[in-house]
């Protein structure tokens, strides 16, 4: 299942379908025991995560990666199971200003067993950039980091 | 090698609006005068330059001026590190939606087995 990509003025939203209901597809994205098992990227060997399910509440998803631990952390700001989720997500990179993001995912079922999830993440920003390629996120890293970092 | 430390947000809304991707198509074919940049559009000059300055702002073009006559051209790396942190962003969320799948497939409940929740 590949997932479509659409770049607007708020950021960029990813849609994707699962075979499995909303339901699901929402817990997997609130629990912790679940978002471990997913969250991360290629580099990531281990997630730890918590998380205070509540609007107002925090998380944090302590990443084991191939250059060191990397922190992905913010607060709640929709909760509305199943049918939408958004967070803030702090990025710090060392040595610069912490940059905020905000993810808001909308989860619409399809049926009894099947869930279109549409992620929309805004206030990306070079300092966002710059924070992902200091951890490594992806290939082609260098050349990314040469034209972006100041 | 040129530098930028354009904020990617000013990208992508210089590039969400269909009039300045039309621009950006026609500069990829080459240098242009202002005048003939806008001619094609139904639209003002002051509303066609109002566009031109938003891509100038995100890197996107340059301007050269020649006594009178403004010269606009694409920047060459301008898209570049759009282009490449997309690629980057959109595979590494597609590896964790790619795990999303195989966590829900291993976690589908089973009829035959009381699921104990």
């Amino acid at each position: 299942m590949s997932t479509k990509v659409e770049i607007g003025e708020n950021g960029v939203t990813l849609t994707r379908e699962f075979a499995a209901s909303r339901e699901r597809v929402f817990e997997a994205w609130t629990k912790p025991e679940l978002i471990q098992r997913w969250w991360g990227c290629a580099e990531t060997s281990k997630v730890v995560s918590t998380v205070d399910l509540r609007v107002g509440g925090a998380y944090n998803h302590l990443m084991t990666m191939s250059h060191g631990e990397y922190q992905a952390e913010g607060t709640i700001t929709e909760l509305d199971p199943p049918a939408k989720l958004a967070f803030s997500q702090i990025m710090a990179p060392p040595g610069a200003e912490p940059v905020t993001t905000t993810v808001t995912a909308v989860f619409e079922a399809l049926g009894e067993d099947r869930c279109r999830l549409t992620m929309t993440h805004e206030g990306i920003s070079d300092g966002f950039i710059c924070d992902q390629v200091s951890k490594g996120w992806g290939a082609g890293m260098d050349k990314l980091g040469a034209v972006v970092e100041g | 090698m040129v530098k930028h430390h354009v904020s990617i947000d000013l990208v992508f809304s210089a590039l969400a609006d269909p009039t300045r991707r039309q621009l950006m198509e026609r500069l990829s074919r080459g240098t242009s005068r202002v005048t003939d940049l806008a001619e094609p559009f139904d639209m003002s000059l002051a509303a066609v330059s109002k566009h031109l300055r938003v891509l100038e702002r995100a890197g996107l073009i340059r301007r050269t001026r020649e006594g009178r006559v403004h010269h606009i051209e694409a920047e060459p790396e301008g898209l570049e590190s759009a282009r490449d942190w997309m690629r980057i962003y959109v595979e590494s969320w597609e590896r964790s939606f790619d795990a999303l799948d195989r966590l829900l497939a291993d976690t589908a409940p089973d009829e035959e087995k009381e699921s104990g929740r």
